[in-house]
């Protein structure tokens, strides 16, 4: 009878400590598997939320004459890094015409100077997405009617609504904007929105064109022509938002080594308190993953080598009679490893199975606490205190970008350690058994 | 031969298996405490989290339901303000953890013999040289421009109402006019009105980091500074400042919270005070930071636990089938009990006392193991580990469920044997 067959009669007859052995390797396997799959998805889960946590660096290239363009745009956003959100903004005075050519009035109460030349002009904030500009995200402004200008928008402006009531504008009326040294340059734009401040302005000495009622917002292809009287998309400013924050140092760096602009006259600056703010509770949470996965893989490692040697030892009498009868060595071992193996194998092919079910449990409890996370602020009736919250955040559904599963590579790793594993623990465990003399062995037992 | 002398004798005959045991309890009860190590520290750090994304609300007086005087400069709302009282009551709500409010204005600050201090790059015009945009801050901790980042303290300490006639100057101002923290200078609003001079010390120093050239900046009239020319005051001494002007006060004011979660109970609360009049206060939430990231928070934080949660059952599940296989193993000796007359009861209880008596040892040593293994994590990764705390709760919720569950598991592995009749189960014997 050879090892092969042997240990093929062997786990037959012994069922139950077949199953016992299978059982447990099963439940190690599927542990391990499960907590690789989950410590991935936590990882995965504080790197969302590093991304989400919108990190970017603003180019400031106001001193550069030319600006910067697209091409220079798209070399920034081939970046390894840069996730393909940005803003690009320009800023500069024009004077308002009505498409007639008629001046159009401003407010000019409260300033402090009315410079030479500005008597109708107003501040021109080019943005390629103006709900985020600072005036409605810090100033207070809101959009009352009409939209927001967004990337692919162009002769567009958005206005203040004094100043549109004052000089008889309506939403879809176009407008003049020009130029205040070259009046060559300048824009027909139609009306897309009025705004108000919802904050007072501090007046005293704000000159005229900065204050609120007379700033319009503009598209960038608007402020292109009518800063560099370039068709093509000029800017001054880009925000450049970044997937991981961490990187920004050397995201900066890759940018000042694109070509063909003059870096020394513009000035990078990181933007990332949100993460500075959160660093340390980052990296102890994935401490935490990581220490659970250290002593997940220790404890299995020690569970499974005591199972093991403890089964192997059992067999003590088993190993005497077989050496008494004159098998060889290697042929004790063998059965044993086989035994070993074929357990192992069933183990680990059984354990994908239920790791994936554990796995897509673990998946859809995700999904339920995302669902459950909006957060509804009610208007209270009993009094009058009104809340003001960003509608559209509140509307948005979030979903959960984390999927727990198991990958390939870490299901081969799991193989390889396991059977890896069981194979030297069985080995080690016969040593001393084998080293003896059947005649010990058999008259040690009890 | 009595039950307890048994229980001994077979633990101590037969010490491999007792070890094996042990072994096994052991690592499983240490991965339990830790793991409820972990989940106390996971708890502590999300809410961390989630407040260091800076969530507040502001409360504001609402220029929609107020009055409108107008004068020179155009219209202006005779809202009321907020008053000191209202923000104090307002703090005082559970989860609050700071606020500010300020008064902002434009000062001109002199040293102690009254010679003007100039601005970092002076125009040339004396009135105009000496001015610096100055906050009465209640609290400059809470201020947005050091909270965004803007603006960061070098040295000293921020103001707050426990500093009466602090103020803090930037980097660059203390170095041009040789100032230091403790250094004293005077400040008056207007010194062509009989305004009020005052003596400010120097608490603090703050340096710019962000680009004020930056036009996205230039949203109000403190663009017209340099960050190197603002200065933060206290709210006492800025009051002293401008007694001499009613329309003074404070307009809006911003609160932080410790917890998001917690922010829509805090406001119901705040709106139930009863000695403000919402009617003439508006209240705007500010958590775009939080919204942005709660999402991926709550899966984090969901993984973390599941993560947890999984490996204790799992081993849980490991312990128990150990155990069960332990006692199928005795079979044959529970046959022989029975066979010699000792009863079924007798036989469950040696058997639970034997289970108790190993793990009576193995749980302070996986407790001390624990808090070796917690404090060793500690020191290896620094403060990122502080939070990491194997408590003695933690034991006791070790201790009872594993004796619990030890006890359920002897239980059920001996049931199925018990029931049979001796003969049965010495012929069932191979």
């Amino acid at each position: 009878m050879n090892f092969l067959k042997r240990a093929y009669l062997y786990l037959v007859r012994k069922k139950v400590k077949t199953l016992f052995l299978f059982i447990t390797l099963l439940i190690i396997a599927t542990m391990l598997l499960t907590c690789i799959s989950i410590q991935t998805a936590a990882n995965n889960g504080v790197v969302n939320i590093k991304k989400s946590l919108r990190s970017y660096f603003t180019i400031n290239a106001k001193q550069l004459p030319e600006g910067l363009n697209e091409k220079i745009l798209k070399n920034i956003l081939s970046i390894d890094g840069v996730n393909g959100e940005y803003i690009l903004r320009s800023y500069t005075k024009a004077i308002y015409l009505d498409n007639n050519k008629n001046l159009l009035k401003i407010k000019t109460e409260g300033a402090a100077t009315i410079p030479l030349g500005c008597e109708n002009a107003g501040k021109i904030i080019g943005s390629s997405n103006s709900e985020k500009d600072s005036y409605f995200i810090e100033g207070g402004f809101k959009v009352i009617e009409g939209n927001h200008i967004t990337l692919d928008q162009k002769n567009v402006i958005l206005l203040h609504r004094d100043f549109a009531y004052k000089n008889g504008i309506s939403l879809g009326d176009t407008i003049v904007i020009k130029n205040l040294e070259n009046p060559e340059l300048h824009v027909e734009v139609i009306v897309q929105g009025l705004f108000m401040n919802t904050r007072e302005q501090n007046v005293g000495m704000t000159p005229s064109y900065d204050l609120y009622e007379n700033v319009a917002f503009t598209d960038i292809v608007t402020s292109s022509k009518l800063i560099f009287g370039k068709l093509n998309n000029v800017f001054q400013y880009g925000d450049i938002y970044v997937d991981n924050p961490e990187q920004l140092d050397n995201i900066i760096n890759n940018v000042e080594a694109i070509s063909g602009v003059q870096w020394e006259k513009c000035i990078l600056t990181k933007y990332d308190q949100g993460y500075q703010n959160t660093k340390r509770a980052l990296e102890t949470l994935q401490n935490i993953v990581f220490a659970t996965m250290i002593v997940v893989m220790i404890v299995s490692f020690i569970i499974l080598v005591l199972i093991l040697t403890f089964s192997v030892r059992n067999r003590m009498h088993e190993i005497g009679v077989l050496l008494s009868i004159g098998m060889s060595k290697s042929a004790i071992v063998l059965q044993q490893l086989v035994e070993i193996f074929i357990i192992t194998v069933f183990a680990l092919v059984i354990s994908y199975m239920t790791s994936f079910l554990l796995a897509e449990q673990v998946g859809n409890s995700l999904l339920a606490k995302t669902t459950k996370e909006y957060r509804v602020v009610e208007q209270k009736n009993n009094n009058n205190a009104v809340i003001e919250k960003d509608s559209e955040l509140e509307k948005e559904v979030r979903m959960s970008h984390i999927e727990v599963t198991i990958s390939e590579l870490d299901y081969l790793v799991v193989w390889i350690v396991g059977m890896a594993l069981c194979s030297i623990t069985t080995v080690f465990a016969m040593i001393p058994i084998i080293k003896m003399k059947p005649k010990n062995i058999l008259s040690q037992m009890s | 031969m009595g039950l307890l002398k048994r229980a001994i004798l077979y633990i101590t005959r037969k010490w491999k298996k007792t070890v094996f045991i042990s072994g096994i309890l052991f690592s499983v009860s240490t991965l339990v405490l830790l793991g409820l190590a972990f989940l106390d520290a996971k708890e502590k750090e999300v809410v961390e989290l989630r407040g260091a994304t800076g969530v507040s609300f502001s409360v504001s007086r609402n220029t929609a339901t107020g009055g409108w005087g107008s004068d020179s400069n155009g219209s202006y709302s005779t809202q009321e303000y907020l008053t000191k009282e209202m923000m104090e009551a307002i703090s005082a709500v559970e989860g609050i953890k700071g606020y500010n409010s300020s008064i902002r204005t434009i000062l001109c600050l002199s040293d102690m013999e009254g010679k003007w201090l100039e601005q970092l790059q002076p125009t040339g015009h004396a009135m105009v040289d000496c001015q610096f945009y100055s906050y009465g801050c209640i609290n400059s901790e809470y201020d947005s421009l050091f909270l965004s980042g803007a603006l960061r303290m070098y040295k000293g300490k921020a103001v707050d109402t426990s500093i009466h006639n602090g103020i803090i100057i930037s980097k660059e101002i203390a170095n041009k006019h040789n100032l230091s923290i403790g250094d004293t200078i005077q400040a008056i609003n207007d010194p062509l009105s009989n305004d009020k001079t005052l003596v400010l010390q120097v608490v603090g120093l703050f340096e710019t980091v962000a680009d004020k050239t930056d036009e996205r900046n230039s949203y109000n009239e403190a663009s017209y500074y340099d960050y190197a020319n603002y200065a933060f005051i206290s709210e006492m001494a800025m009051r002293n400042l401008l007694e001499n002007y009613a329309d003074v006060g404070y307009a809006s004011a911003d609160f932080f919270v410790t917890d998001p979660e917690q922010l829509e109970t805090i406001i119901k609360k705040v709106q139930n005070i009863e000695n403000i009049n919402w009617k003439n206060f508006t209240i705007e939430i500010k958590d775009e930071v939080y919204e942005q990231v709660a999402g991926s928070v709550a899966d984090t934080d969901t993984l973390i636990f599941m993560f947890i949660l999984i490996i204790s059952g799992i081993s849980i599940v490991i312990i128990v089938l150990i155990l069960s296989i332990w006692i199928r193993n005795r079979k044959y000796e529970i046959g022989i009990f029975l066979a010699i007359g000792v009863s079924k009861r007798l036989i469950l209880l040696q058997y639970i006392l034997e289970m108790i008596l190993v793990s009576v040892w193995v749980y302070p040593l996986s407790y001390l193991f624990s808090l070796i293994a917690s404090r060793g994590a500690k020191s290896i990764l620094k403060n990122t580990f502080s939070s990491i705390i194997v408590t003695p709760q933690h034991f006791a919720i070790v201790v009872l469920t594993g004796t619990g569950l030890l006890i359920l598991a002897t239980v059920i592995a001996c049931i199925p044997v018990i029931r049979y009749k001796p003969k049965e189960i010495l012929s069932q014997m191979e």
